[in-house]
């Protein structure tokens, strides 16, 4: 039970805009690995989450 | 193996075993790209870094691995060797060393790395947004400025992926954006549609925001979400110092969540 709170429990994470383009920028270029070398459950794993903080950034920065 | 919680529910020698195993069984040292029970973060949290969990476990740090002054030309000699041996073009995961992380900094990208190297590109997944990938750059921005104006607002990120619409990834990339707001500006959409409800008010405050790298930004993740970026943020921090800064500001953060479940349990 404990572990699962800490896997959903849900955090408020404050990042500068440059830090979180870093990371969006990140997670684009190692999900792109992982498609080059076709592991789908992997790249859509980051990609999942790269689309996550796109949308959260873009609803922040509109 | 069912995966535990980052800190609390493995210990340091679990740890270090597994580390200690795999060395014994493949008679080489583990590196972030290899797999265990738990995630690569667990290790960083636990350790501060990947070098000091091996000396922990007594395991000899292969210095050749971690050299990062390979030239453009040695290590595209190893990956064309590799592909002379495999009559193919290797996957990054087929080179043992330096780590595909060296080849990514340097090239942009595995694929890249193969036609520096003279050799063919693998074949990517299908993309769900195959069916715009002979879009132009011009229709793309066509296709969501239309969308925009039929529905009297900006198109955000969240309206992609589903609609008929390509995904945000897509969109990044086929734009040459770095984030959403150089998607809207590239849209020039007319002002009545970007002063929608949403965003009236305080869109030219932003605006002005925008061009400070400095402004805050607040992201609600959950703790999968967070243990998948530092990950990542692990894979790409090996020659790389900004991801390893963001790796480990992102760590203490986790820590410090961690602790927070526990004080409310």
């Amino acid at each position: 039970m404990k572990i699962e709170l800490e896997r959903s429990s849900i955090m408020k994470f404050e990042l500068t805009k440059n830090q979180a383009e870093e990371i969006i920028d990140c997670l684009y270029i190692i999900s792109d690995d992982c498609k080059s070398n076709l592991d789908d459950k992997q790249a859509d794993k980051y990609s999942k989450i790269h689309d996550k903080l796109c949308k959260q950034l873009s609803e922040q920065l509109l | 193996m069912c995966p535990r919680g980052i800190t609390q529910t493995y210990t340091d020698e679990e740890l270090l075993q597994y580390l200690k195993d795999f060395y014994k069984k493949n008679k080489k040292a583990p590196t972030v790209n290899d797999k265990f029970p738990c995630n690569i973060a667990t290790f960083y949290n636990h350790f501060g870094s990947w070098n000091n969990a091996l000396k922990l476990a007594n395991i000899p740090i292969n210095k050749v691995q971690n050299k990062i002054d390979y030239t453009d030309e040695e290590l595209l000699g190893i990956v064309k060797s590799k592909a002379k041996e495999l009559g193919r073009s290797p996957k990054s995961n087929e080179i043992e060393f330096p780590s595909f992380t060296v080849f990514r900094n340097r090239f942009g990208g595995w694929n890249n790395t193969l036609i520096k190297a003279e050799l063919e590109p693998l074949q990517k997944r299908k993309d769900r947004s195959s069916e715009f990938k002979d879009c132009t750059k011009e229709e793309i921005i066509s296709i969501l400025y239309d969308w925009s104006i039929e529905n009297k607002m900006a198109i955000t990120s969240g309206n992609l992926g589903k609609n008929n619409l390509p995904s945000v990834s897509f969109v990044l990339n086929k734009l040459g954006a770095k984030n959403w707001s150089e998607v809207i500006k590239l849209l020039n959409l007319p002002k009545s549609i970007l002063n929608t409800r949403r965003n009236r008010g305080s869109a030219k405050v932003k605006l002005t925001y925008l061009k400070s790298k400095e402004i805050k930004v607040k992201f609600m993740l959950n703790g999968t979400e967070i243990q998948d970026i530092i990950e990542a943020l692990c894979l790409a921090d090996i020659d790389n110092k900004k991801y390893h800064e963001l790796k480990e500001k992102f760590i203490k953060r986790y820590k410090k969540y961690l602790a927070s479940i526990e004080n409310e349990n």
